[in-house]
C-alpha cells in the first residue's frame, strides 16, 4: 500500500470525478448519531465498544436471537428454539434461505464460528466474560440449519444471554483484521461507502434480505454529529431525517417545531448510578449506605438532569415500570431518617465524602451536582471532583470510593448479574452478599417461571436495601424524526437499532 | 550579506526548527499520560486484550529507539499506523488535510475582499457613521469566542435563511461544484472571523499612509482620489497586512478546530483533537508535525517575499 | 505617527470598562440575588424574566447569579496567565536580544519551534500532558495561557531589544564594561517598556476567549465553575429557546474584551504599533 502523502493523487482524483460526477445520492436517508467513534470505529461485533459501533453493526448484521423492547428474546436468525429435558442443551433452528451480502448462504457453521471466536480468549473480545457460561466444545452444528449449545449447568434463560451486542453473526472464518473495516453480514443493509477520513458511511439496501419486503429505505447515510446545536440545525433545515438520540435540551428546542417529531423508546433502558464501594469505610456500614440513598429526590433528578425524559429509579437495575419490578412506586426521600442513621453509625455531625465524576457520560456531572445539593440537608457534605473525561474510565471509574457511572439497558438476568454478583468483573460496589449470589445462581437454573419471578423480586429488594449503588433514574431514549419520516422506534438498549422500516416521504 | 546567502540561511534555520519541533513533539506526545489501549478497546476490555494490543503497538520499547524509528520513517513519508484504526496515518490524515487546505483556501478568498473593502470604506471617511458601525461590528465579532460566532453563522445561514447545508457532507464522488458548495458556509465563517483582524490592521495602515507627505504630494500633483488610493496608498498599506495574513494562514491549519466542530467538518483540526482524546500517538505526532511544517513553510515564503519586496531588509537583521 | 481621533477617548473608555468589571468581579458574588450553585432557584430552563435576567439553566440555577460569581475567575485567570506569560517571555526576549551571539540563536530556534505548533493544538497538548490530576484546575489554565504567550512575547520583546541595543547609549554601556544582564535591566528594559505594555494589553484581550474556547472543547475548566466562556459552552444547546442564557455571559465576556481592546488601542497609538493577525 502506498503510504506517501498523496495530495496530488487526491486532487487528480477529484478533478477526474468532476467529469464522471454521479448525481448526489438523493434517495439516501440521513441518519445522525450522537456518540462518535472516530478512528476507533469497528465493524467487528466482537469489539463493539461505543454507540457508533452499534449504529453501523446493526445495519449490516443480524443476531441469532434478538431482544425486544421488554427485554424478552425474539427470533431473528434463529426462527425457533427448544431446550432438552435436562435443561442443559438448547437447540436453535435457523431460518432458511438466508444469505450473506457476498452471496454465501448462512449455515450453522457460521453461528458456531461466531460464538467460538467470542469465547476464545485469544480473540481478546470484551464480550468474552459475558459468555462464560458457554463451553466451546458444547457449541455444535447439528446440521446445516441447526445449532446446539450444551452447557455444564442449566442456564434457564440462555436464549436471552446469547443475545448481547457482541453476538452478531459473522461468516465462518472471518478474521479480526478484515472485520475491523469490512462487515459482511446477513443484515438489511450492505456496507457501501466506508470512508472514515471523509467521515462518510453509506449503506445500501440488501436486495436479498431474508425478511421479505424489508428494508424499506433504499440507502442509509450515517453520520455522527457531536454538537447538539448542529444536530438540531440539521433537522430544522431538513438535512437530517433521523436523530438517533436527542438530548433533553434538543427535545426542549424541538418541542413545538413542526419540522420534527420526537419518538420516545417503548420502555426505560439504561440507568445512571452513583456507586459506593462497600468494602471500606464509610460505605462498609449499611446505615451509611442507606442514609446516602435516603437523601435522593428521584423525581427531581428526572425533572432536571433528564428534563422529564426518564423514570425514577429505586436503586436497583430493574425499572419500576417493568412487570418484574419488586415495587412500582418511587422510594421516598427522608432526610430525618438519613440523619438518624448517620448518627447511629457514629456520624452525629454528618459526614464528608468525595464524589468522583466526569463529563464521560450523559448527565454525570449534573447528577453529581444535584446529589451534592440533595445530600446537604442531611449533613452529608459532598465534594464533587470533576475529572477529565478521556481518562475517567482508566483512572477513576471503579478505582475511587464514590463515583459516577451508567449502564445500558439489559435483559433482567443479565442486569442482575453483570454488575452485582460478588464475582462480577464490573462489581462497581465491591459488594458481596451471599444470599444475593445464591439467588442469582438459583434463578439461572430455575425453569419454573413463577418461582423465578419471585427470586427476581427478592433479588431487587436485596440490592435496594443492602447494595452500594444509588440508581436515581432510568433514561428513556428519544429519537427525533423529520416530519414526513416514519418507521423508527428507538430501542431501550443503546446497543440495538432497527432501521428496517425507516422510510421518508419526499 | 548577499541575497542568496540570506535565503539559504533562512532555509537552514527553518530545517533546524523543524527538527527541533519533531523532537519536542515526539517527546511531548510520548509523555501523555493515560492508556491508549484502554481508550481504544473500551472500559469493559479485559486486561489480556489490552496487553495484547500494547505489544502489537510496541508501546514498551525505549524512547530514543522509538523516536529514531519514527523520524526515519517520517522522512520517507511513512507516518506509521494509527493505533485506533490500524490504517496508515497518511491514509487518514491526507484527505483531512486536503479538506482543511481547501477550506482555508476558500476562506482566504472570502477574507481578502472582506478585509480590504471595509477598511478602504472606513479610511475614506474616518469617524464617519460607516467607519463607526464597521468598527462596532468588528469589535463585537472579535470579542466573542469563535464557537459563538460560528454557531450564530450556522443558525443564520443554514436554518433561518437556509442558503447552505448545516453540516458538511463530503463524498468521494462529489464534483468540484458540490464540494465547494458544501464548504461554503464554514469557509465564509472562517473568512469573516479572520477578516475582523485584517480590517483593523488595514484601516490603521491606510490612515497612516493617507497622512503622509508623499500622498499630499500626489494630491498636489492633481492625481485623482481613486488613482491615489489604488496605485499609491493601498500597495504600501498592504505590506503589513500581508504579513499578518501569512500568520493567519498558518493559524488556519491548526486553529480551526472550533469551526470544524460546529459544522461537523471532517478536517485536520478535529482529527488531531480526537486523536488526542484517544491517545492515538502516531496520529498526534504526525498531525502536529505537519501543522508545524506548514507554518514554517508559510513563514519562510513570507520572509522571502518580504526580502524581495523590500531591499532595505537585506542588511543585517 | 498613527492618526487617531479617539486616542484619549479609547484609553478612557477602556479604563472605565475595566474598572467596572473589576468592581463587578469583587462585589458580584455578594450582590447576586441567588447563590451561584443553588439548584431550583427557579423552574428549570426558563427564559429571561425580571426575577432571572439571564434565565435559569437545566438545574434551575439563576444564570445571572452564576455570571456575577464568575467575573473574578475570568479576570483572574486572564490577567494572571498573561502577566506570567509576559514576564517570562519578555525576560527571555530582552535578554536574548541584548546578549546576541549563539545563546540568542539557540533561544530563538527554540522559540520558533514552539511558535510553529498551532497555539490551540499546543494548548490542548499541554492540558493533556498535565495529566488528570491537574486538568480542570485554574492553575493549569494560568500555566497554559502563559505557555502560549511566552514564545510570542519573547519574539516581540527581542525585536524591541534589538532596536534599543543598536542605540548609542547601549554602546556606551558596553564600552563601560557592563554585562548583558545589567544592560538589559538598566538600559533595554526601560526603553522597551512601551512595547511590553502594549504586548500585555493585546494578549490579555484574547486570554478570556482562549480560556472559554478550551472550555468549549472540554479541555479547560470544568463545570460547575461559573467561568463565562465555559457557561456559554455549557448553555449553547439552549441558544434557540433561551438566547439570554448564552448572550448574558457572552455580553459580559465581550464587554471585558472590548474594554481590554480599547485600552490596547489607546496604548498602541502611543507606541505606534498595530495588532497582528488572529493569533493570541
Amino acid at each position: 500500500m502506498n503510504t506517501r502523502l498523496n495530495c496530488s493523487a487526491l486532487l487528480a482524483g477529484l478533478t477526474i470525478s468532476t467529469f464522471l460526477a454521479l448525481p448526489a445520492a438523493a434517495a439516501c436517508l440521513k441518519v445522525i448519531g450522537t456518540e462518535g467513534g472516530g478512528t476507533s470505529l469497528t465493524m467487528d461485533p466482537a469489539f463493539n465498544n461505543l454507540n457508533d459501533d452499534s449504529y453501523q453493526q446493526n445495519l449490516v448484521f443480524n443476531k441469532l436471537v434478538n431482544i425486544d423492547a421488554n427485554f424478552q428474546p425474539v427470533p431473528e436468525l434463529a426462527k425457533s428454539w427448544s431446550v432438552s429435558e435436562d435443561g442443559k442443551t438448547w437447540t436453535f433452528v435457523l431460518e432458511e434461505g438466508v444469505t450473506f451480502h457476498d452471496g454465501k448462504p448462512l449455515t450453522a457453521a457460521d453461528v458456531v464460528y461466531t460464538f467460538k471466536r467470542l469465547i476464545d480468549p485469544a480473540t481478546g473480545s470484551p464480550g468474552t466474560p459475558l459468555l462464560s457460561f458457554l463451553d466451546p466444545a458444547g457449541i455444535v452444528a447439528v446440521d446445516d440449519h441447526t445449532v446446539a449449545m450444551t452447557t455444564g449447568d442449566v442456564v434457564a434463560e440462555l436464549p436471552l444471554l446469547v443475545a448481547n451486542k457482541y453476538t452478531m453473526i459473522v461468516q465462518d472464518g472471518a478474521t479480526s483484521e478484515t472485520l475491523k473495516s469490512t462487515g459482511v453480514g446477513t443484515g438489511p443493509f450492505v456496507q457501501d461507502v466506508y470512508d472514515l477520513a471523509q467521515d462518510t458511511r453509506i449503506f445500501r439496501k440488501n436486495p436479498a434480505y431474508w425478511r421479505a419486503g424489508l428494508p424499506v429505505a433504499e440507502c442509509i447515510d450515517l453520520k455522527v454529529i457531536t454538537e447538539e446545536v448542529s444536530r438540531v440545525a440539521a433537522i430544522q433545515a431538513g438535512s437530517a431525517d433521523l436523530i438517533l438520540s436527542a438530548g433533553p435540551a434538543a427535545l426542549t428546542t424541538l418541542k413545538d417545531d413542526p419540522t420534527a417529531q420526537p419518538v420516545p423508546a417503548a420502555g426505560a433502558g439504561g440507568y445512571m448510578t452513583l456507586s459506593m464501594q462497600t468494602d471500606a469505610p464509610p460505605f462498609d456500614d449499611l446505615r451509611v449506605r442507606q442514609a446516602m440513598k435516603l437523601v435522593v429526590d428521584r423525581q427531581l433528578v428526572v425533572d432536571t438532569v433528564l428534563l422529564g425524559n426518564g423514570i425514577p429509579g429505586n436503586d436497583n437495575p430493574i425499572a419500576p415500570n417493568n412487570p418484574m419490578a419488586f415495587r412500582s412506586d418511587t422510594l421516598p426521600r427522608d432526610i430525618e431518617r438519613a440523619k438518624a442513621l448517620l448518627a447511629e453509625a457514629g456520624y452525629p455531625d454528618g459526614i464528608t465524602v468525595d464524589l468522583n465524576t466526569a463529563d464521560a457520560g450523559p448527565g454525570y456531572v449534573m447528577l453529581a451536582q444535584i446529589y451534592q445539593q440533595m445530600a446537604a440537608p442531611a449533613g452529608i457534605t459532598v465534594n464533587v471532583v470533576n475529572n477529565p473525561a478521556d481518562s475517567y474510565w482508566d483512572l477513576t471509574w471503579m478505582k475511587t470510593p464514590f463515583f459516577s457511572s451508567s449502564w445500558n439497558g439489559r435483559s433482567v438476568p443479565e442486569a442482575l448479574a453483570y454488575t452485582f454478583i460478588s464475582s462480577a468483573e464490573y462489581n462497581e460496589g465491591r459488594w458481596s452478599n451471599a444470599e444475593y449470589d445464591a439467588l442469582v445462581t438459583a434463578m439461572r437454573i430455575e425453569t419454573n417461571d413463577e418461582k423465578r419471578v419471585e427470586m427476581v423480586k427478592r433479588a431487587q429488594e436485596i440490592i435496594t436495601e443492602d447494595g452500594g449503588i444509588i440508581i436515581p433514574a432510568f433514561f428513556v431514549d428519544t429519537a427525533v424524526l423529520r416530519t414526513g419520516c416514519s418507521g423508527y422506534v428507538p430501542h431501550p438498549s443503546a446497543a440495538i437499532y432497527n432501521f428496517e422500516t425507516l422510510t421518508c416521504a419526499e | 550579506m548577499s541575497f542568496v546567502r540570506l535565503i539559504i540561511a533562512r532555509l537552514v534555520a527553518s530545517v533546524l526548527t523543524l527538527l527541533l519541533v519533531s523532537v519536542v513533539v515526539f517527546t511531548g506526545v510520548q509523555g501523555l499520560p493515560g492508556d491508549a489501549t484502554a481508550r481504544i478497546l473500551g472500559r469493559e476490555a479485559p486486561q489480556e486484550a489490552r496487553d495484547r494490543l500494547r505489544a502489537e503497538l510496541n508501546l514498551d520499547d525505549p524512547l530514543v529507539q522509538r523516536y529514531l524509528h519514527w523520524a526515519g520513517a517520517a522522512l520517507k513519508g511513512d507516518f506509521g499506523t494509527s493505533f485506533a484504526s490500524r490504517q496508515p496515518v497518511t491514509d487518514y490524515l491526507a484527505p483531512r488535510l486536503a479538506n482543511t487546505l481547501a477550506l482555508s483556501g476558500l476562506a482566504l478568498l472570502f477574507y481578502i475582499p472582506l478585509s480590504i473593502l471595509p477598511a478602504i470604506a472606513q479610511a475614506r471617511r474616518p469617524d464617519g457613521p460607516l467607519d463607526r458601525s464597521i468598527t462596532v461590528l468588528t469589535v463585537a465579532i472579535l470579542s466573542a469566542p469563535e464557537f459563538l460566532s460560528a454557531t450564530l453563522m450556522l443558525f443564520a445561514f443554514a436554518v433561518i435563511w437556509p442558503v447552505f447545508p448545516p453540516m458538511v457532507q463530503l463524498t468521494a464522488e462529489m464534483g468540484w461544484p458540490a464540494y465547494l458548495h458544501a464548504l461554503m458556509l464554514p469557509a465564509l465563517t472562517l473568512g469573516l472571523l479572520l477578516a475582523t483582524y485584517g480590517v483593523r490592521l488595514l484601516r490603521e495602515s491606510l490612515l497612516e499612509i493617507y497622512r503622509s507627505d508623499f500622498v499630499r504630494m500626489a494630491e498636489f500633483k492633481g492625481l485623482s482620489d481613486r488613482r491615489i488610493l489604488w496605485r499609491h496608498v493601498l500597495p504600501n498599506a498592504l505590506i503589513p497586512w500581508m504579513n499578518a495574513t501569512a500568520l493567519n494562514i498558518a493559524f488556519m491549519i491548526g486553529g480551526v478546530v472550533v469551526v470544524e466542530k460546529v459544522f461537523a467538518f471532517p478536517g485536520f483540526g478535529s482529527a488531531l483533537v480526537s486523536a488526542l482524546q484517544l491517545r492515538d500517538l502516531p496520529v498526534i505526532s504526525a498531525g502536529v508535525m505537519i501543522a508545524a511544517a506548514i507554518f514554517i513553510l508559510v513563514n519562510l515564503l513570507a520572509d522571502i517575499g518580504a526580502l524581495i519586496a523590500n531591499p532595505r531588509l537585506r542588511s543585517r537583521q | 505617527m498613527s492618526f487617531r481621533t479617539s486616542t484619549p477617548a479609547a484609553l478612557q473608555w477602556g479604563l472605565a470598562i475595566l474598572l467596572l468589571h473589576g468592581l463587578m468581579a469583587v462585589l458580584g458574588p455578594f450582590l447576586a440575588p441567588y447563590a451561584q450553585d443553588q439548584m431550583m432557584a427557579g423552574l428549570p430552563i426558563q427564559g429571561a424574566s425580571l426575577g432571572h435576567p439571564f434565565g435559569t439553566d437545566q438545574m434551575g440555577r439563576d444564570i445571572f447569579s452564576r455570571a456575577l460569581a464568575g467575573g473574578w475567575i475570568v479576570i483572574g485567570l486572564s490577567v494572571a496567565g498573561t502577566v506570567l506569560g509576559v514576564l517570562l517571555g519578555s525576560a527571555m526576549g530582552l535578554f536574548s536580544g541584548t546578549v546576541g551571539g549563539w545563546p540568542d540563536e539557540v533561544l530563538m530556534r527554540l522559540t520558533e519551534a514552539f511558535l510553529a505548533i498551532p497555539f490551540l493544538i499546543f494548548a490542548l497538548l499541554i492540558v493533556s500532558l498535565a495529566g488528570p490530576g491537574l486538568q480542570g484546575s485554574p492553575w493549569l489554565l494560568i500555566g497554559v495561557v502563559a505557555a502560549v504567550y511566552v514564545p510570542r512575547v519573547a519574539r516581540m520583546s527581542r525585536a524591541a531589544a534589538l532596536d534599543v541595543v543598536a542605540r548609542d547609549y547601549v554602546l556606551a554601556a558596553r564600552l563601560r564594561g557592563e554585562g548583558a544582564w545589567t544592560i538589559s535591566r538598566r538600559e533595554v528594559l526601560p526603553n522597551a517598556m512601551g512595547v511590553l505594555l502594549v504586548e500585555f494589553a493585546v494578549r490579555a484581550g484574547y486570554a478570556p476567549i482562549l480560556v472559554g474556547t478550551l472550555g468549549f472543547l472540554g479541555f479547560g475548566l470544568k463545570p460547575p465553575t461559573p467561568e463565562w466562556g465555559l457557561m456559554m459552552a455549557e448553555y449553547r444547546n439552549l441558544l434557540t429557546t433561551q438566547p439570554m442564557a448564552v448572550f448574558g455571559p457572552g455580553l459580559m465576556l465581550a464587554t471585558l474584551v472590548v474594554g481590554l481592546n480599547l485600552f490596547t488601542e489607546g496604548l498602541s497609538a502611543m507606541a505606534s504599533r498595530g495588532s497582528a493577525g488572529r493569533t493570541p
